[in-house]
């Protein structure tokens, strides 16, 4: 489900065209490696072989069966095998044999017919609940739990019950009890693959919620549907015979093996053979379909055993939804293209909400680059999430103060508008590259898609501006590449493709999430200094979130340092680096291993004690556990030191004139 | 042979190469060249010590560190590891040898369970290694590394979605150290990890290492964290060392095109110094090893030869890609000499042998030393 050893890593990386006869290589089409790897492992040859035995049986019935399956003939009821009826006659002197050929169909048609009905209602329920999140998913995943909690056929019982014994009422009831296996296994890899990032990417072009679920979630979760289709085959084929053995399934005279398993009940110890050949084709169809689950279960997901998992509430913190809550704050409106005022943002947890950025104030003008840092679990990425208007929906959302973006302040704003207001003003970048792109478009329809949001270009017009948009960020060969998937691209190049996509719109607000942390130092380089040049030539603001003191120093104007969800300390990354003022921001800059070697020191100076806790912080200033210019003065646990300047910056601490940590 | 067994050294390597099949489409009867992930290192790690492998990425560094670690077979020369060559080895055996070495990996969002929470995970390294077989006892470990690697309890029963992406790298290090191993190959174990946290763990696995007699080897592009924490470094391109010694040496006087054009990477904090000097990246990424640039394989980016290329006579220069540099490098394969007194292996035909400027030298050294 996840990627989860790097060993499947790309085949090649593909260079920046250094070389002029780099041969290419064709990755095999998914499809036929797929199928390649479900007949490697015995059981998916078996199983496939047999539902391929099945299958024909199942067509060509007619043709296959020797006698005409509802022809009674008095005088051979109940004989056993023999060379005229291989399988024997029933009591009404039928043969078993074409019976049971002639069955086929309607016995595999129940199943597959079970299993779209729930396919069709239980994936729509899973990803809708897992999309919205809230109470939508509350409510469809009690409902689950009641459901699950009864046994298939006495729950299948009730419906054919209820609606009387047919046919198609035997197809809805089994499909009906394997709705819920099938909402909860979709909502959960819903909920996985809303996490990766190249769906918050893709949101954050503005998709809509549709294109999102069709274009992105949908293929990469229809493998792990298909093999659990198959395995609910068998299931619902079981349960679909336990209806017809107890007569409430398909009726007499048509052929069905659970129904031929019912009527030999009162022969069973008499004539057994009538009860064996029903059963047999039965319990092998269920095993066939079982195996090829099973192998396909192997394929399409490394974890497994994991998928139908009861307690899926973990899945919970993984997910990401999408527009967030509005709320009626009242903010005027600002030039800057970036403002927040007294910004607090929760997360709600299971024990209430958890507020992780907790009252921040900024201001990006055109043209500037802010940097953010601070320690990790510090609030950074939550604080940008909030700026990009992707905080996951229904799990977290903006607690007080407010966010202004282009102008426009974004609690005031419906859902169409914030698409919009993302699609035109917003572009956003991400720290994994690798999983920020979707592994199974090309380069091209993605940048294409990121292009035609909400706009009328031509095919033509969309390819042109797409090789000019990989020109821009200095990949070479842009022709060639668009035709090209991810996995053929290295971790630099996906990051500025990336990059393309995110400028595709011309936006005013550029969020770098730790743009370069996964890259190494010549690429972090070209990609810095690539937005660096695309900033001034489009003035675009920039908020940098990163760890890389060294990056701040060299590519941003300002700085704000985070701890526990508070800017602690901000201004011109000069004077900041050059006098810091607060013992954090202190420590920080003398903690780096560049600086310490250069002092000669043995081991770092590390800043001591655990990370704050965002839950149990302390009272007055939340550095003080780990503060070493405190020394146990008591305003520091009786007040909140609040930002105010203190020489060319601002500082959160109240001995701020004093220096030394 | 024998003279590599019997020292004290805790990994050694010979003419390692490490190539990877590549295989056509389906009906493809094209026989395609290998990709040469790591195409002949050489290499000895006493024991204790620490060895740092830098380079961009690509240039083979992973493929060696899991072909050290007994995940991936070499397809030539040999590792041995106490003595042990690994290449002798069965699959259990080399299961065992993997108690003894733990890799870090470089991703922590690929490498933890989505599903298992920090507990779990810690306590599943433990069983899987058989360690601790009573319970408490296994809890008492794993709060214990849990509090070493800078997390606090609380943690412990959280999923890796519910944790920031620093506060997982710490968990993914967690399960590194907390089977006690002899060896340690860390895949970037900071990369993703702000400084002061950074800092914290540095501290914490140079503790460890003098605490348990460990060797490291530490992959990472971060050349001032080698030369802060590192005995040792080979730095690495297209799967071979341009450059390998003594880690002060290196960072301190690099010689190599390729090792200066690293060191000029890094940025220091100082704002006016990093801001009024004008960074010369290298340009592009590293050539696919599946066709490796002939002669010096760095020949398509080098920044000397493109300096010395036009000084040269036409008749001894050539022009790749609009820029003319010595025929030699895009001739020959440069072989490892030694440019000075020090111990260190450069491999490059003119760097450190007086001809190239000199003034290119200082400045990177400079650049170490100055307070940054
Ligand atoms: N879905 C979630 N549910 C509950 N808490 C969360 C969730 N996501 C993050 N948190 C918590 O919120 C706090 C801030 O997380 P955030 O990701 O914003 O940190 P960060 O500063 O970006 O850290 P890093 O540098 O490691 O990326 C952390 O304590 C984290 O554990
Ligand atoms: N399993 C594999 N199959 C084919 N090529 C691989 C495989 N693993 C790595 N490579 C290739 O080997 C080269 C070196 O990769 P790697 O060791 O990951 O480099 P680094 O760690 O320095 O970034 C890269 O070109 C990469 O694409
Ligand atoms: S307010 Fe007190 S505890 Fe907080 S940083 Fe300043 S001196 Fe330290
Ligand atoms: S041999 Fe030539 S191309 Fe290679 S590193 Fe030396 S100068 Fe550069
Ligand atoms: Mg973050
Ligand atoms: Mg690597």
């Amino acid at each position: 489900m996840r990627r989860s050893e790097p060993a499947i890593a790309p085949q090649m990386q593909v260079t920046a065209g250094t070389l002029p006869q780099a041969p290419e290589i064709a990755p095999a089409p998914p499809r036929w490696s797929q199928l390649r790897q479900i007949l490697r492992q015995p059981k998916g040859m078996i199983g496939l072989a047999l539902v391929l035995f099945y299958a024909v049986i199942a067509l060509f019935a007619p043709w296959i069966a020797t006698h005409d399956p509802y022809a009674q003939s008095f005088i051979a009821t109940l004989q056993p095998p023999s060379s005229t009826h291989w399988f024997g006659t029933d009591e009404l002197g039928r043969d078993v044999f074409s019976r049971i050929v002639t069955g086929a169909r309607t016995s595999l048609g129940i199943g597959i017919g079970g299993v779209l009905v729930a396919f069709v209602i239980g994936v729509p329920l899973g990803v809708l609940s897992a999309w919205r999140g809230g109470k939508i998913d509350f409510l469809t995943m009690r409902a689950v739990d009641v459901m699950l909690s009864f046994p298939d056929i006495v729950f299948a019982l009730a419906v054919v019950a209820v609606l009387g014994a047919s046919t198609q009422n035997v197809i809805f009831a089994v499909g009906l009890v394997s709705v819920p296996v099938f909402a909860r296994t979709a909502r959960a890899v819903t909920l996985s693959t809303l996490a990766e990032p190249y769906i918050e990417g893709s949101v954050s072009l503005g998709c809509s919620p549709t294109r999102v679920v069709l274009r992105h979630v949908l293929p990469n979760i229809a493998g792990i549907l298909l093999t659990l289709s198959s395995l609910l085959f068998a299931s619902t084929l079981l349960t679909a015979s336990g209806l017809g053995f107890l007569g409430l399934g398909t009726q007499p005279p048509n052929p069905e093996w659970g129904t031929m398993l019912g009527e030999s009940r009162s022969y069973i110890r008499t004539h057994p053979h009538l009860a064996t050949f029903a059963g047999l084709f039965l319990a092998v169809s269920a095993l066939a379909f079982n195996l090829l689950g099973e192998a396909l279960r192997s394929v399409y997901d490394p974890s497994a055993p994991k998928v139908q998992k009861r307690g899926a509430g973990a899945w919970m913190n993984g997910a990401r939804g999408i527009a967030q809550r509005l709320s009626d704050a009242d903010a005027a409106a600002s030039a800057a293209p970036v403002e927040t005022r007294n910004l607090h943002v929760a997360y709600l947890t299971e024990d209430g909400p958890l507020e992780v950025v907790r009252g921040v104030s900024l201001r990006i003008e055109a043209g500037r680059t802010l940097a953010i840092v601070g320690e990790s679990g510090s609030g950074k990425s939550t604080l940008l999430r909030a700026i990009a208007t992707l905080l996951p929906q229904g799990r977290a959302a903006i607690s007080g103060g407010s966010v202004t973006v282009g102008g426009q302040q974004v609690e005031r704003l419906n859902t169409r508008q914030i698409r919009e207001l993302r699609r035109q003003k917003i572009g956003v970048v991400f720290q994994d590259a690798a999983s920020a792109l979707n592994p199974v478009l090309t380069i091209g329809d993605q940048i294409g898609e990121a292009l035609r949001t909400g706009s009328s270009l031509s095919p033509d017009e969309i390819r042109s501006r797409s090789i000019a948009l990989l020109e821009d960020v200095n990949i070479s060969d842009p022709e060639k590449r668009l035709a090209m998937y991810p996995h053929q691209f290295s971790g630099g190049m996906k990051q500025r493709i990336i990059i393309a996509m995110a400028l595709a719109q011309d936006p005013q607000v550029l969020l770098a999430d730790e743009p370069t942390s996964a890259l190494d130092v010549t690429i972090q380089q070209q990609i810095l200094a690539l937005l660096r040049d695309m900033q001034r030539k489009r003035g675009m603001a920039i908020l940098l979130v990163t760890h890389d003191l060294g990056l701040v120093a060299r590519y941003a104007d300002d700085v704000g340092v985070m701890y526990a969800g508070r800017i602690v300390e901000a201004g011109e990354v000069a004077e900041v680096f050059r006098a810091p003022r607060h013992p954090y921001t202190l420590s920080l800059r003398d903690s780096a291993p560049s600086v310490a070697a250069a002092r000669g020191l043995r081991s770092l100076p590390a800043i001591p004690g655990e990370p704050p806790n965002i839950g149990k912080l302390p009272d007055g200033c939340a550095f003080r556990p780990r503060c070493g210019r405190c020394d146990g003065r008591s305003l520091c646990a009786e007040a909140v030191p609040e930002l105010r300047p203190v020489g060319a910056q601002t500082t959160a601490c109240h001995f701020a004139e004093e220096t030394g940590a | 042979m024998t003279d590599l067994t019997l020292s004290g050294d805790a990994i050694t390597a010979r003419d390692l190469k490490v190539h990877f099949p590549v295989r056509g489409g389906l009906f493809s009867r094209r026989v395609l060249p290998p990709v040469r992930a790591v195409d002949g290192v050489s290499f000895r790690i006493p024991r204790g010590s620490c060895f740092a492998i830098v380079g961009e990425s690509g240039s083979g560094k992973s493929t060696l560190a899991r072909a050290i670690v007994g995940l991936l077979r070499a397809t030539e020369g040999e590792v041995v590891m106490d003595g042990t060559d690994l290449a002798a080895l069965d699959d259990a055996q080399r299961r065992q040898m993997r108690r003894k070495v733990q890799l870090v990996l470089q991703d922590p969002h690929a490498s933890l369970d989505p599903r298992m929470t920090v507990r779990a995970t810690l306590r599943e390294a433990l069983i899987v290694h058989d360690l601790c077989r009573d319970r408490d006892e296994q809890d008492r470990r794993i709060e214990e590394v849990v509090r070493q690697v800078g997390l606090s309890i609380s943690h412990l029963d959280r999923y890796p979605n519910a944790l920031s992406g620093g506060q997982r790298q710490r968990v993914a290090i967690a399960r590194g150290v907390i089977c006690k191993p002899t060896v340690l190959v860390l895949d970037e174990p900071v990369s993703a990890l702000d400084v002061s946290v950074q800092a914290q763990i540095i501290n914490l696995l140079m503790d460890l290492q003098k605490a348990l007699d460990l060797t490291y080897v530490i992959i990472t592009h971060d050349l001032s964290l080698v030369g802060f924490m590192a005995d040792d470094v080979g730095v690495m391109y297209l799967g071979r060392f341009v450059e390998i010694g003594p880690a002060r040496q290196v960072c301190n006087h690099p010689v190599h095109p390729y090792t200066r054009s690293l060191l000029a990477a890094v940025a220091g904090v100082d704002p006016e110094h990093e801001k009024s000097r004008p960074v010369e990246i290298l340009q592009g990424s590293v050539p696919s090893p599946v066709a490796m640039p002939p002669g010096c394989t760095f020949h398509t980016r080098c920044p000397l030869a493109r300096d010395l290329g036009p000084r040269l006579p036409p008749g001894e220069r050539v022009t790749v890609e609009g820029s003319a540099i010595p025929a030699l490098c895009a001739a020959e394969v440069p072989e490892p000499r030694q440019p000075g007194a020090e111990p260190v292996a450069v491999t490059c035909h003119f760097a450190g042998s007086g001809q190239p400027p000199e003034t290119a030298a200082t400045d990177a050294a400079d650049l170490q030393d100055k307070g940054r």
